[in-house]
């Protein structure tokens, strides 16, 4: 078993039956294409070179760690089938590949995908051979097509101001898993807080009317039994609700929160005529996100949330975290600062971080990687992968607002360019339509269509400004702070309507501790003006009596920006209670540091 | 012995078990009237010397005695050999409604106290039983006929009745019988459908939980004959909820939800298990049907639905308040619906379950209202809350019942105009009902004087179809005091709320010789169809009212304003009732 990203890929949905395929594979850069005529797919021994999956090339883990634009890749491993999986059915998992890919086993072709953030999955049963598989990978990024959904990924070889080195192929874990002709393919956990009910969909691959299915659902919640039950399976997707009696009230209960990560935990067996077929291991957390009267709330009660802005790029190997220890980090580290979740920027988490969200309680924004440039067919490739987004992700309690467009990148004439202002409003109302439990912002920090908050992005660094400008909504309206004045809240034909306001980007107060950090001005010059700048940003918005929450830019150091509140390597400017304190309301550290 | 009376259905359709027998036919029997019985033990060795046939009240002629004089205090006993099969099992004794309050004892000890003539109640009686033997059940069933704080509907306080008055009912009017379970067992379900998500929510009551055992419920739902649900569920708390999502296609004409026009049952099996071993089975029944108010339309299913009802007061020749038969019971609803109407109003009394499961199966609505007090006190307050959260609760699962009316024309809460008490009590009643049932339309106070209700109902018995039409085309005329009433009383107003006319009509018509009471006279069948035309075909060419109650299906004792007479037959064809509540008449130029 590979010693790379080791641990199982899919948190939230457990099979025991499975098999990594990180690690060393074969690889080589297509420049010419010719890679396709020459049906490389067809043979072993013909990519000179290696590389780590699941890393991209561009990335020093990689072990390529070539910075150059290569849009075509080809990737290419053996694997065997162990003996105790034989006759079973194989799946083929992509965790995620950059751009699109092409997929053969041994030799024939197995699928294709496209979209660079989100996961595919295909079965290989049939192009199975007895040992020695073959399986081969060709990945096309178009690394300077700015119409496709690429988050923070320069369309140039070298990172500039806030965009940051390319990603090209395989980026997130591969992996087989190993199931039975008639399986649990997934299940929807939609929590109903008010009446203490948690609604589970199941869908049944390979059901049919010959055999008898039976589902069979084991809750618990640290071990004590909650419910059990065994159902007969009439149709391949089926809900039904199981009331989970709890009493949440002082402090009690096993409601889902940042500071009571409660989860419950989930075992499914499937069985054929009596048969157990399929054994799944999974979880939900009951929590509730909603407006209610203005007020944003988590579970009912009025919630004031402190992000932080999570770029999710690590210096050795960017956009993949290079351990899962490392992912746990991120998200320890946010809650050190005392913060209560992040707005994960520009990228499709890992499933992994979500679930140490979920696990040790962090909300999340999901934010779609963003385009730069409208097209017709940038809003068919955007929606494609949106939507593959949210359903794999729609399990995750932590997950509490999605963000599908941000600061107008995609539409960037969304002002006055109606097309653009349909796509923004196609964006909210489909995501309202496939996820009716979590609230969805048109477009993040300004020119919002129809948004279930209103969230502005604000970089003055002014703590008089800021308070005046957060005291009312007209200021906040009439100021445009997004880009100085050039930006309004609001779209025509669109108007603040009592949603709750939250400044969700604003600080990016530069300073760098490290002596090979690139200079940007303005900066502060040493611990005590940084923390003072970070006073100044921070407190207005805690004092506002309007704005009821805020994501601070930004968790760490990126390549060239210096804005973090760690290094990139994760080292803390300041030490962390400080900036505990600075969330907690805290104004005067002299003497502290 | 048995007559051909008694009344040997199963009274509890809803939630059916096989272990069951009845205790109607042949009790022995006792006027109490110097209420000597208590202190002379009466519930000890005593013989009663006259005979009664249960469940029939003393004063119907199908009771075998047959008096309308007073008598407050009645004794029945009888002997009961308790089945073998039923042998090691626990005994509930059953009784479907006593009026007005009831004690029972069995083999001389006290088994049951129950108040409220007009509600199931039940007791665990395995404890009292003899091991050998047969058993002796004694019941004092206490009425206070004068009393008229007291939920009583129709009954008149005094012994002939007169006008809208009827005959008194005292103590047993409702099947008495027995069944047998095990210590763990379903004692009952809740339903709760939601079509809007094609759910039907489920809740078990389960007697006898412990954590101790393994305790599960199979559930097994059908839809004619085909399986569309079958689960098993640990029970882990005697009371648990849970949603099932049933498959379902519900547009042109097709799919399962339940209406008066299609009436889709799916039907239920519960199968309980205690450590792998079978405990109970329970058959029982459900509707997937939501009525609604959405924009100012009253809605069944999500669609405007015109309510065509008629009022109905289930009183029979011979029996009083209870039916002769099972058969009369089903004869009334097919009655109802041949004569073109889609529901009823059960006026002033909570009528036996099969009557229930009748509307049920065959598709006709219920308005649920409770039988009235007509004075007001603290007291009443306190005795009617409790009949009425008995009377929710026995009929939550019936898909035809879709409004609950806890009060009608200011019976009970005469003075509610100006006293403020008595507004407290109509909007307790709403909200009491409301909280007790989210899934129905609840009317504080029908008539008129209402306080806050989902839907604004009135009652007129203007007869002149012009008049009608003129104050029904327009909301401010509508609202003007119909019979001299306010329509909302001191704080409250119309906002909206779809407008019914749920009693008007009440035309008297006599074929006989004898004379009677109506609202408003016919001289001969040509002229009584003309003017139950004219009525309703008022209300139907009202552009503001969306749905009438007709008063009234029979006639009943000395009230002659009956489409069928007391015993049921047609006064007119029930074609031409049918086809006025169609609309297929144009009006005739006299009206």
């Amino acid at each position: 078993m590979t010693t790379i990203r080791p641990e199982y890929p899919r948190p939230q949905f457990i099979r025991d039956s499975w098999q990594s395929l990180n690690g060393v594979w074969s690889f080589a850069f297509d420049d010419d294409d010719l890679g396709l005529k020459e049906k490389w797919y067809q043979d072993t021994g013909k990519l000179p070179l290696e590389i780590t999956i699941p890393f991209s090339y561009q990335s020093e883990l990689s072990g390529v760690e070539d910075k150059r634009n290569h849009e075509r890749v080809w990737y290419q491993r053996t694997f065997d089938i162990p003996a105790e999986y034989a006759g079973k059915r194989v799946i083929l998992h992509f965790g995620a590949v950059d751009y699109e890919c092409r997929v053969w086993v041994n030799g024939q072709r197995a699928g294709n995908h496209r979209g660079g953030f989100s996961s595919f999955s295909l079965d290989i049963t049939e192009l199975i051979e007895s040992n020695q598989n073959v399986i081969t990978v060709m990945a096309k990024d178009y690394l300077t097509d700015l119409t496709i959904p690429r988050g923070k990924q320069y369309w140039k070889e070298k990172g500039e101001v806030m965009w940051f080195t390319n990603m090209t192929g395989i980026w997130q874990s591969v992996w087989m898993e190993f199931v039975e002709e008639v399986r649990l393919e997934k299940v929807r956990f939609t929590p109903h807080l008010d009446t203490n009910e948690i609604e589970i969909q199941s869908f049944v691959e390979g059901w049919n009317e010959r055999s008898r299915l039976e589902l069979a659902t084991r809750i618990e919640f640290n071990g004590e039994k909650i419910a059990e039950e065994c159902r007969t399976i009439f149709a391949g997707v089926e809900a039904w609700r199981v009331n989970l009696r709890d009493f949440n009230d002082h402090g009690m209960g096993r409601w889902w929160s940042p500071e009571k990560p409660n989860l419950y935990d989930v075992t499914f067996e499937l069985k054929a005529d009596g048969v157990v077929v399929d054994r799944i291991e999974s979880y939900f957390g009951m929590r509730k996100i909603s407006v209610d009267n203005g007020k944003l709330c988590l579970n009912n009660r009025p919630y004031q949330m402190k992000l932080v802005l999570d770029q999710g790029y690590f210096p050795q190997s960017l956009l993949t975290g290079p351990t899962d220890d490392a992912i746990r980090r991120d998200v320890e580290l946010c809650k050190a600062m005392g913060f209560n979740g992040m707005r994960k920027h520009m990228m499709v988490a890992d499933p992994r971080y979500l679930y140490w969200c979920d696990k040790l309680g962090a909300l999340v924004w999901g934010e779609m990687a963003a385009a730069y440039v409208y097209s017709e067919q940038y809003a068919h490739r955007m929606m494609d992968e949106w939507k593959e987004v949210i359903e794999r992700d729609y399990n995750h309690p932590s997950i509490v607002v999605w963000v599908p467009l941000n600061e107008s990148w995609g539409v960037a004439d969304i002002y006055y360019n109606e097309q653009q202002q349909h796509h923004a409003q196609s964006l909210y109302h489909f995501t309202k339509s496939v996820d009716s439990t979590r609230l969805v912002i048109s477009n993040d920090g300004w020119e919002h269509c129809k948004s279930d908050l209103c969230t502005v992005h604000d970089y003055a660094k002014d703590p008089e400004v800021l308070h005046k400008r957060y005291s009312d909504i007209e200021h906040i309206l009439a100021d445009m702070p997004g880009l100085e004045g050039r930006k309004f809240i609001y779209n025509p034909g669109f108007s603040y309507g009592g949603e709750p306001v939250l400044c969700t980007e604003f600080g990016g107060v530069n300073y760098h501790s490290e002596p090979d950090a690139p200079v940007v001005e303005p900066k502060a010059e040493n611990e005590n003006e940084f923390v003072q700048q970070l006073v100044d940003v921070i407190n207005p918005f805690l004092v506002s009596k309007l704005v009821q929450g805020y994501c601070y830019t930004q968790l760490t150091d990126t390549e060239t920006e210096i804005c973090g509140l760690l290094t990139w390597n994760r080292e803390p400017k300041v030490p962390l209670d400080i900036i505990k304190r600075i969330n907690e309301g805290q104004t005067n550290f002299q003497g502290m540091i | 012995m048995s007559s051909m009376f008694s009344r040997g259905d199963y009274p509890r359709p809803q939630f059916e078990r096989s272990a069951w027998m009845s205790l109607n036919g042949e009790w022995q029997f006792q006027f109490d009237d110097e209420r000597i019985g208590l202190d002379e033990q009466w519930y000890g060795e005593t013989t009663f010397a006259q005979r009664i046939q249960v469940p029939f009240c003393y004063q119907s002629e199908l009771s075998g005695i047959g008096t309308q004089e007073f008598h407050d205090t009645v004794w029945y006993k009888r002997k009961v050999e308790i089945p073998r099969e039923m042998s090691g099992k626990r005994i509930i004794l059953h009784f479907g409604a006593v009026d007005y309050s009831a004690r029972v004892w069995v083999n001389g000890q006290l088994a049951a106290v129950h108040e409220g003539g007009h509600t199931p109640f039940s007791a665990d009686i395995t404890s009292l039983l003899r091991r050998e033997g047969p058993d002796e059940i004694t019941v004092q069933a206490r009425d206070y006929s004068k009393d008229v704080t007291l939920p009583r509907g129709k009954q008149f306080w005094k012994e002939k009745s007169e006008l809208i008055f009827y005959t008194s009912t005292t103590g047993i009017w409702q099947p008495v019988w027995i069944e047998a379970v095990e210590p763990v067992h379903l004692s009952r379900v809740f339903y709760y459908p939601d079509i809007d998500r094609n759910e039907i929510g489920i809740q078990y009551v389960v007697d006898g939980w412990s954590d101790e055992a393994d305790i599960k419920v199979r559930t097994r739902i059908s839809f004619e004959g085909e399986v569309v649900a079958y689960e098993e569920c640990k029970i882990t708390a005697a009371k648990q909820k849970r949603r099932i999502e049933l498959h379902d296609f519900n547009d042109h004409g097709m799919g399962r939800w339940w209406s008066p026009e299609h009436p889709n049952l799916y039907d239920v099996e519960y199968r309980v298990y205690v450590n792998g071993i079978e405990k109970d089975t329970v058959r029982s029944y459900f509707g997937m049907r939501k009525v609604s108010v959405d924009s100012g339309k009253l809605c069944l299913n999500n669609r405007p639905f015109y309510l065509k009802a008629v009022l109905d007061q289930g009183y029979f020749p011979g029996g009083i308040l209870t039916a002769p038969s099972d058969d009369a019971l089903k004869k009334d609803v097919e009655l109802t619906k041949s004569m073109g109407f889609n529901g009823v109003r059960k006026h002033q009394k909570i009528e036996d379950p099969r009557f229930l499961y009748w509307c049920d199966k065959l598709g006709l609505v219920v308005w649920g209202e409770a039988a009235n007090a007509f004075a007001f006190s603290e007291a009443y307050v306190q005795k009617f809350t409790s009949e009425w959260i008995e009377a929710v609760n026995r009929d939550f699962n019936s898909p035809s019942i879709i409004v609950w009316v806890p009060l009608n024309e200011s019976w009970g809460i005469p003075n509610i105009k100006v006293d403020d008490q008595q507004r407290q009590h109509a909007m307790a009643m709403y909200h009491l009902t409301k909280s007790l049932d989210t899934t129905r339309l609840v009317i504080s106070n029908d008539g008129w004087e209402h306080v806050q209700s989902d839907l604004c109902t009135i009652h007129d018995y203007q007869w002149d179809y012009n008049k009608l039409v003129a104050k029904y085309s327009q909301i401010d005329s509508a609202l003007d005091a119909p019979q001299n009433r306010d329509v909302y009383v001191k704080g409250y107003q119309y906002e909206g709320q779809p407008i019914l006319m749920t009693e008007f009509g009440g035309i008297s018509f006599q074929k006989g010789e004898t004379s009677g009471w109506g609202y408003s006279g016919a001289s001969d069948g040509a002229d009584f169809k003309k003017r139950v035309h004219a009525v309703i075909k008022a209300m139907q060419d009202s552009p503001l009212i969306q749905g009438y109650c007709y008063t009234q299906l029979t006639d009943v004792e000395q009230e002659i304003n009956g489409l069928l007479d007391f015993n049921r037959e047609p006064k007119i064809p029930l074609e031409t009732i049918r086809a006025i509540n169609e609309g297929k008449f144009e009006l005739e130029e006299d009206l």
